[in-house]
């Protein structure tokens, strides 16, 4: 059995990678083809604090 | 186990040109075949040699392995090359050169190629029993676990003979020979009338294998074209593991999907509804900030981190609103932020109801840290009409492109393996007339 697994021996490593990213992103709430979070800006924001449009520029696009 | 491929030798004068014949199975050899003038006679050690044939069909390109040259085969033993012979089908064009083989210990093997696919052959002292086959089956053997299934029917010609023989090959032309293949392995059954059956059992051998055992530079033997028939198809021994393998592995990803739907099930934390316009009944979540409309939802909890999953549905119908929203960490400020555009049209056209667009959207964000959160909608309508939609946050979101993306990972490799290997069959097979999914 060992000997066979040695024949996809990089197969099962790419498939572990694989397995453990997909727990992983489970876990944590990653998607893994990203996100629709279109903001930029850094941790506490770009903004003031406070109630209403926390660091938030009035865009409107369309 | 190696045993001498044998040091004895004897000469022998070509009844016809003279030349001198070098053989290396003294006491067996009967027949030969002159590699100067192609005469092939038979010399029983008493008597004059007889001259049987002379043949015309000499191949236009020297066999790749001499005679007399000493190779170890699969087998591990040692062989020399006693002999050559060029032959081909009765009833069509398919020629392929033998190399005769002697080992004065195990006897006479040979080996085969066939546009350039090697097969290495050697009696078999079991005799099979061939299933005839059905309507829906051509003959088959079964043997040793496996199903040999026929591959090929034909009676020989030989065009060409050179070397030592230790019976008439020209009697051969009389054979009815049947193939039997289970790759890399192959029975082959050859019949005369009023003879026993004989059984020839063979392998397929890679071209190196061939050039390593006789010490000849590969690149001096033929080249190989479209698929042999008994070449093992690609993956080989990777192939009985990686299959059962994956799909323990996408089991295992599927139980692993089941697991996290249980151990963090969805939760919805807020589901609210909000008009776009200013109206005629004051809105308690609308803000005017500098100049612009904004709508705040209430306040609600996420426990993180966790991807977060906002469904819109508005109230649209031939027009359209487009919602940016911002979901606000209430502690730290920090903002997640998209745009959602939902339009839908729909009527009637030329008989024909048509529609468009959908009153639906949603997005995934994450992964989002634990924290009191708010949304903020920055709506804009149609003409600014007052249009209804509604917000409902989810935490926990399933993320169902991830189980998909690691499933297609996971059938990457196995997949075009399993792909090739059914080119590869299907290459192998239609070079036959006996393909059993023909017969289906």
């Amino acid at each position: 059995m060992l000997k066979n697994l040695f024949h996809i021996r990089y197969y099962l490593l790419v498939a572990l990678l694989a397995y453990g990213t997909f727990v992983w992103a489970g876990l944590t709430g990653h998607r893994l083809l990203g996100d629709d979070n279109e903001s930029t800006e850094n941790l506490n924001g770009t903004g003031s604090h406070g109630s209403g449009r926390h660091g938030r520029g009035l865009y409107f696009h369309k | 186990m190696r045993e001498p491929a044998t040091t004895l030798s004897a000469q022998l004068p070509c009844p016809h040109c003279r030349a001198s014949i070098t053989y290396y199975d003294v006491q067996g050899s009967t027949h030969y075949g002159c590699p100067e003038c192609y005469t092939f006679f038979k010399y029983e050690g008493e008597g004059p040699a007889q001259e049987l044939r002379r043949f015309r069909d000499v191949p236009r390109v020297a066999p790749a392995l001499p005679l007399g040259l000493v190779g170890t085969l699969p087998d591990g033993l040692l062989y020399r090359v006693v002999g050559h012979l060029l032959r081909k089908e009765a009833s069509s064009a398919a020629r392929w050169l033998e190399y005769v083989l002697f080992n004065p210990t195990a006897g006479y093997a040979q080996l085969a190629v066939y546009e350039g696919h090697w097969i290495f052959i050697r009696p078999d002292k079991l005799s099979y029993h061939v299933n005839p086959g059905s309507a829906g089956s051509y003959a088959f053997v079964e043997a040793e676990g496996a199903t040999y299934n026929l591959y090929n029917k034909y009676s020989p010609r030989t065009l060409y003979a050179v070397g030592e023989f230790d019976y008439n090959i020209l009697d051969d032309d009389k054979l009815s020979v049947s193939e039997f293949i289970a790759p890399p392995l192959m029975l082959v059954q050859e019949k005369t009338k009023g003879q026993p059956t004989a059984w020839y059992r063979a392998e397929h051998i890679e071209p190196a294998a061939v050039a390593a055992a006789f010490g000849v530079e590969q690149n001096k033997l033929p080249y190989r074209n479209g698929t042999g028939a008994i070449q093992p198809a690609p993956g080989g021994a990777a192939w009985a593991v990686l299959r059962p393998l994956t799909l323990w592995l996408l089991l295992l990803v599927v139980l692993t999907q089941a697991a996290l739907l249980v151990l963090r099930p969805e939760r919805q934390v807020l589901s609210q509804n909000f008009s776009s316009g200013i109206g005629s009944t004051p809105n308690p979540n609308m803000v005017v900030q500098n100049n612009a409309l904004v709508l705040v939802s209430e306040s609600f909890p996420i426990e993180g981190p966790t991807a977060v999953e906002v469904e819109l549905r508005a109230e649209v119908d031939n027009s359209w609103i487009e919602l940016p929203v911002s979901m606000v960490n209430e502690q730290t400020g920090q903002s997640y932020e998209f745009t959602k555009s939902i339009e839908y049209y729909h009527g009637y056209e030329g008989g024909e109801n048509w529609s468009e667009g959908s009153v639906e959207g949603d997005a995934v964000l994450g992964p989002v840290p634990s924290g009191r959160y708010h949304l903020n909608v920055y709506p804009t309508s149609e003409n600014n009409r007052p249009v209804s939609f509604t917000l409902r946050v989810t935490q926990n979101a399933t993320l169902t492109s991830n189980v998909l993306l690691v499933l297609a990972a996971l059938l990457i490799w196995p997949g075009i393996l399993a792909w090739r290997r059914h080119a590869h069959e299907e290459s192998r097979w239609s070079q036959s007339d006996y393909d059993p999914k023909q017969n289906d």
